[in-house]
């Protein structure tokens, strides 16, 4: 794909055929979310031998599996006979999956097969295949690559793809703030039971795009939410993020060869908000103090905050509230599908526990008074953006173009002087349109080296 | 006719008006009136539907409470909802939507104490709200839905709304309407 | 000492032959391809490799019960 003419980030010009275009989005089946590392879910959703969670990747249905050594798997849920979806329940537990259609079944602990997901029964055998079918070659396929990474599990099918460390560089210390409970201790949270998915009319690029650095629709967006107060109180009202006031020349950080990016920088970070109720108000002062001493002993960066996004296609908010992450997976051009976990301490008071969950509920999904807004404005900018005339035109990049910085704590990224900035979205485009040029890993990797 | 019955009668007659009248009031979108009819404690949960085995049916709703839902609150945030609307900034409602609820399939479940004085009503229903938004986006929420009324001297209001939505997937961009 | 029945729930059966696989001097196939029990009953040193056929069912054809 020749992708100068579509993407033009060191001037701030991106086409808009990449947001509607049918070819563009089966492209990107192939070279974006077939080689890539994709979050799937969380360790706390399958604790147990034979547990499973009913995934996705891209737009394909994947089972999250946890075997009887412990061990977590992915694999494609689509029978290797006639693809039929083995497993249509959302979770569960089993020791196997077997075929509703002609009753090939697989191992999902591993405990009568070599590797969970082999197959390990097949009806006539021995009458119908002579007992010639080599079972272990007609397993479901599984990912080529996982992690786990503090608890959020990871994979690939692209063997060649660069291991996760690498993959993700200096993001990891958004990863290790959601993935770390409010006092700073990685791998100790877990998710609240039910994964709220939804469809909405819009690529799936606008979603990411959202939470990587785009603080710029922050104020228009978001000003009714703001003018009514959703969030906890306490000293600086009840704006959404709470204690929202963080100075105006902290950057904004991105990832020019990863595609990574979030409002802001590793190394600073105000605080936990201040809670209208005196005792949770103490409750995550002392957990702010907590944090800041593990992080010190540790070696960590203090910052790392805020919303972001892992590139392609997994966001979070990192450290602060909500605790959670999206993962907006594609389902056509002008359509995705967006899947939210929320995220909790594994060890809070029952009404700290509470509070949260009300708050992340009338925060985000499609009931959530701030995520409502943002839905508007992806599905009427995609649909407006289908017709001819309008394709002819690209958007418009260039906010804080030239501005940016090495960082001043991590040695793969770059900084925003200003905290407006699209200097994320180009990097994330950056990375994008080298995925989309390239065959192959190796040939990404060179053509990032070149740079 | 007994009077028993008599009484029942008058009373389900009394509570199907009661939800068209809020039906109403929704449609018309005269939100504050109908907060109005919202208890200060009042229950308002959408939990969410999850497919799971046949034989294990306990677990095919999230739990209003402790997991995840599509709502789980109560008045107050009605109340930051409808203020959001009323800024004329909430631009998922802005232009408005046009939204009708239906509802139908009531039966009464339980009255508290007795149909002559009730005070607490258990209704039950069907609910069907159609919603059309800007030109040809339209959405469709269909499912069940269990209420309880309180009886006060301002007439019937609702305690506590617990929605079951036919849907696991949700098939909507968001849930800006009020059920 | 009980001894341990065992029992194929013939329309359940698919032919998989995991049983055969698992304990051939338990169970065979017939010339319907359905799986068949070779004696009435075991002695309960069998029960670990007769709960293990069990596990490899997927049909879940076989039933394991004390006598």
């Amino acid at each position: 794909m020749n992708d100068r003419h579509l993407v033009d980030p060191d001037n701030g010009v991106i086409s808009r055929e990449i947001f509607v275009s049918d070819e563009v989005f089966d492209e990107e089946l192939e070279r974006i979310f077939a080689r890539t590392w994709l979050f799937l879910g969380h360790e706390s959703q399958i604790p147990t031998t034979g547990d499973f969670f009913n995934s996705r990747m891209g737009t394909e249905s994947v089972l999250l599996t946890r075997d009887t050594d412990g061990e977590i798997h992915a694999l494609l849920n689509s029978c290797r006979h006639r693809g039929m979806k083995v497993c249509r329940y959302d979770e569960g537990n089993t020791h196997d999956f077997v075929c509703p259609y002609h009753g090939w079944s697989y191992s999902t602990d591993g405990t009568l097969v070599a590797t969970a997901g082999e197959l390990f029964g097949v009806p006539h055998y021995r009458a119908g295949y002579g007992g010639n079918l080599d079972r272990s070659q007609w397993g479901l396929v599984p990912t080529a690559q996982l992690v786990n990474h503090h608890g959020l599990i990871f994979a690939t099918w692209d063997p060649e793809a660069p291991p996760f460390d690498t993959y993700i560089g200096g993001f990891r210390h958004w990863l290790d703030n959601l993935a770390a409970s409010t006092a700073g201790e990685r791998g100790r949270v877990k998710v609240f039971r039910g994964v709220q998915k939804w469809r909405i009319r819009s690529n799936w690029k606008f979603v990411s795009e959202n939470f990587l650095g785009d603080n710029y629709h922050g104020p228009t967006s978001h000003s009714s939410v703001d003018a009514v107060g959703i969030g906890p109180g306490g000293k600086h009202a009840a704006t959404r993020h709470g204690d929202n006031k963080r100075p105006r020349s902290v950057a904004s950080t991105s990832f020019p060869d990863l595609g990574h990016g979030g409002v802001t920088t590793a190394g600073y970070a105000w605080g936990y908000p201040s809670f209208a109720e005196p005792e949770i108000d103490a409750f995550f002062q002392r957990r702010w103090r907590q944090r800041l001493e593990r992080l010190e002993a540790e070696g960590r960066p203090i910052g790392a905050f805020g919303p972001s996004t892992l590139f392609p296609s997994m966001s979070l908010h990192a450290g602060g509230f909500p605790r959670a992450l999206i993962v907006a997976h594609p389902v056509g051009p002008t359509e995705t599908e967006v899947w939210r976990w929320y995220l909790i301490d594994d060890d809070l008071p029952a009404e700290v526990e509470s509070w949260l969950r009300h708050w992340y509920l009338r925060y985000s999904g499609p009931a959530g008074l701030v995520e409502q807004d943002d839905m508007e404005n992806w599905d009427y900018a995609t649909e407006a953006s289908t017709g001819t005339i309008a394709r002819r035109y690209p958007y418009n990049y260039q906010l804080g173009l030239h501005m940016a910085t090495p960082s001043e704590d991590l040695d793969d990224a770059v900084e925003s002087s200003y905290f407006m900035t699209e200097e994320n979205a180009r990097n994330y485009y950056r990375r994008w349109s080298s995925l989309m040029s390239s065959t192959s890993w190796a040939e990404i990797e060179e053509r990032t080296g070149r740079r | 006719m007994s009077e028993q019955r008599l009484a029942e009668l008058l009373l389900k007659e009394e509570i199907v008006e009661f939800l068209h009248h809020e039906a109403d009031l929704l449609d018309e979108r005269r939100f504050d009136e109908w907060l109005d009819l919202l208890e200060d404690d009042l229950e308002y949960a959408m939990p969410m539907r999850l497919n799971v085995r046949h034989d294990e049916a306990n677990r095919e709703t999230t739990r209003p409470g402790d997991e995840v839902c599509w709502f789980d609150e109560g008045k107050s945030t009605l109340a930051k909802r409808v203020e959001q609307i009323q800024t004329g900034q909430h631009w998922a409602e802005e232009p408005a939507s046009r939204v009708s609820h239906l509802v139908s399939n009531v039966r009464i479940r339980s009255v508290d104490p007795d149909p002559f004085e009730p005070a607490e009503v258990e209704v039950g229903c069907r609910f069907l709200v159609y919603r059309n938004r800007v030109a040809a986006e339209t959405d469709l929420w269909v499912g069940r839905r269990t209420d309880v009324l309180r009886a006060t001297p301002d007439g019937w209001r609702l305690r506590r709304r617990h929605l079951l939505l036919d849907q696991n997937v949700l098939l909507a961009k968001n849930l800006t309407v009020l059920f | 000492m009980t001894r341990l029945r065992v029992e194929v729930l013939r329309d359940r059966c698919a032919g998989y032959a995991n049983c055969v696989d698992t304990a051939p001097d338990v169970f065979d196939l017939d010339e319907h391809d359905i799986a068949v029990v070779g004696a009435e009953d075991y002695p309960q040193d069998q029960r670990g490799v007769l709960e293990r056929a069990v596990r490899r069912c997927p049909p879940k054809a076989i039933v394991v019960t004390d006598s």
